[in-house]
């Protein structure tokens, strides 16, 4: 009688576009965030993440840098967001991988002066073949830059991270 | 010539009475007095010669006419001791037996000795020899038992009976008045009286006056047994009978249950010494085991296997109940150990309380449950939603779940503390207020003794259940 009491789980709020769980790692926005941020995975299986900008305003281009496990983890694709994409702007996108380093460069931008994005959504989807079992951490370089159509840096408040499991 | 004359007529008188009777003629002198007084030993002989007249085996010689022709002789009775000299005086009497003896004293002890002597032969027939220690008033009783055993009859039980414990110094005498009916027939009541006293006799332990004899003693003293229930009534029946012990009853019947009781009372006295009841619910059949139990009870001995296998095998067997009977059941089911005790009303607060409690812990469990699946299903939401406000908002309902999950886990966990506590409590109390001895039956339908009305005997009913 007195051992079913009952369980009462441990409020985990983890979700990585959540902004009052953010703040309680010291992530604030405007912040680059990937979600999910925790993936339990397997060996070969290929795995995506989303590049998330939260709240940011007037965005009109971004270096993004990424630094990941390349002895674990090898780059397969990166593909623009929705973010930069609302309203039918169509914003110059590129980037470029390093794998014997073990980053990737993304390089977004607006022509002209008027088209920015704002808010808080996908910059861009990376995918990453898991090479090797164990667990690897993908996170943002401080290099990385967002600007404004002015050209100016807007304050980075937060840099998140992402943890890929692969058994 | 004139005394010649005398003595030839008394001997024609007395041949020609004897001619007219079969039975042999028996004349009795004086018992020699040996270390008691010369008078006592008339007495005890008297009383010797009354008993010889009751057994109505022997035609007894007046003792005055004996006295007479002894006179005549310029003999004494009590000079005449020897065989030929009780021939000598049978002769002259025209009797063809003499009893002669004597009585004397040693110590503490107390020896007849008699014998028989044939008057033809002048040679004794049969000699008894009694020894007895106690009051010399006894000694009365042993000469009427002398006197059966002498002209060589068997003894009245009543005689026997009278010499009490001095047959086995550890059997005492005992007579049992027929059990009073309740609810049964007279005839019920007797079989079962029979059967009691054939049981109580199986003991060894008593000297059991039967019915028969009983009745015998009874109707000689102008005595109605029948409805004597009282302590004094059977106090003086067994006066009457000359018996230590009287022992009396009641079988009583309310629907399949029945009553027995039975007392031992100490004559003497009149006290109750020992008093037995059972109560029993079942057939008949099994009321006549536990009326042969009950006999032996009385005698506060073990009973046979014989009886108590038929008992456990399968009719009635009362339980005990105890204090740890009610402290198991009230540790498996609260309330149900006070029930056992017949504390019904304790017994439903016991139970109602722990219903009650375990309702509301129930109701604690369900409200955590709901809240659960609800705090799991927001976090699965959560989880997937990539809208920050949304994110925002089912984190709020998920928080205001746990919250509510919190809350009935802490009541849910107070309400099993309390139903715990009283569990406790219904245990401690339930044996605290448990029964001592409480007798209980159980049921068995089989066979019934029943009395049959139309015509007037017992019968046995057999029952077969057939659903």
């Amino acid at each position: 009688m007195f051992l079913i009491a009952c369980d009462i789980p441990e409020e985990i709020y983890e979700n990585p576009l959540d902004i009052e769980a953010n703040a309680e790692n010291g992530i604030n926005p405007p912040a680059l965030v990937f979600t999910p941020s925790n993936i339990s995975t397997s060996t070969g299986s290929n795995v995506s993440l989303k590049i998330f900008a939260l709240e940011v305003d007037s965005l009109a281009g971004s270096f993004i840098r990424i630094n990941y496990d390349q002895n674990k983890l090898a780059v397969n694709s990166v593909n623009v967001g929705d973010l930069l994409q609302e309203g039918g702007q169509n914003p110059i996108f590129f980037y470029e991988n390093n794998s014997a380093s073990g980053f990737v460069d993304i390089y977004t931008s607006f022509l002209g002066d008027t088209e920015t994005a704002s808010g808080t959504g996908t910059l861009a989807f990376i995918v990453f073949n898991v090479q090797a079992p164990g667990e690897s951490t993908v996170s943002y370089d401080s290099e990385s830059e967002l600007v404004n159509k002015d050209d100016i840096a807007i304050q980075l408040n937060g840099l998140g991270g992402a943890v890929i499991n692969a058994q | 010539m004139k005394h010649f004359l005398s003595i030839i007529a008394i001997t024609l008188t007395l041949s020609n009475v004897i001619a007219q009777d079969p039975k042999p003629s028996v004349a009795v002198l004086d018992f020699e007095a040996r270390g008691i007084p010369g008078y006592e030993a008339e007495t005890l002989t008297e009383r010797l010669r009354t008993e010889i007249a009751t057994t109505k085996a022997v035609q007894l010689v007046d003792r005055k006419l004996l006295q007479n022709i002894l006179e005549e002789q310029g003999l004494q009775q009590s000079g005449c001791t020897t065989d030929e000299c009780a021939a000598e005086v049978g002769q002259l009497l025209g009797a063809q037996y003499m009893i002669s003896g004597a009585v004397g004293k040693l110590g503490e002890t107390y020896s007849i000795d008699a014998k028989m002597v044939s008057v033809t032969t002048g040679a004794a027939v049969r000699t008894k020899s009694v020894s007895y220690q106690g009051e010399i008033s006894g000694l009365l009783n042993e000469m009427e038992i002398l006197a059966w055993e002498i002209v060589g009859l068997p003894v009245p039980q009543r005689l026997l009976i009278k010499r009490g414990g001095d047959i086995a110094l550890d059997k005492i005498t005992v007579a049992v008045l027929d059990f009073d009916p309740r609810g049964i027939s007279t005839l019920e009541a007797q079989s079962l009286t029979d059967r009691f006293a054939a049981e109580l006799n199986n003991t060894e332990q008593v000297i059991l006056v039967d019915r028969r004899s009983m009745n015998e003693v009874l109707d000689e003293q102008g005595f109605e047994a029948q409805g004597c229930t009282s302590e004094e009534c059977a106090a003086e029946v067994g006066a009457l009978l000359g018996v230590k012990y009287m022992v009396n009853g009641s079988v009583g019947r309310i629907g399949d249950t029945f009553t027995i009781d039975a007392k031992m009372f100490f004559v003497a006295t009149g006290v109750a010494e020992r008093t037995k009841s059972k109560t029993y619910a079942g057939p008949v059949d099994g009321l006549i085991t536990e009326i042969e139990l009950l006999a032996w009870d009385l005698m506060e001995l073990d009973p046979p296997r014989r009886l108590t296998k038929k008992q456990i095998g399968g009719i009635s067997q009362p339980k005990q109940r105890t204090r740890f009977g009610a402290l198991m059941r009230s540790t498996m089911v609260p309330g149900l150990g006070q029930f056992y005790s017949d504390k019904k009303l304790w017994g439903w607060i016991w139970l109602g309380s722990e219903t009650l409690i375990g309702a509301l812990a129930y109701m604690q469990f369900s409200e955590y449950q709901t809240a659960s699946n609800e705090y799991n299903s927001l976090l699965s939401q959560y989880s997937l939603s990539e809208n920050p406000s949304e994110i925002a908002d089912l984190r709020i309902q998920a928080k205001q779940q746990h919250v509510k999950m919190n809350s009935a886990n802490g009541m849910m966990t107070n309400m099993l503390y309390a139903l715990g506590t009283v569990w406790v409590s219904n245990m401690i109390h339930a044996y605290l207020t448990g029964p001592n001895s409480v007798a209980t039956n159980n049921d068995h339908q089989q066979i019934q003794l029943v009395y049959d009305p139309v015509t007037q005997q017992p019968k046995i009913e057999f029952s077969i259940q057939l659903d």
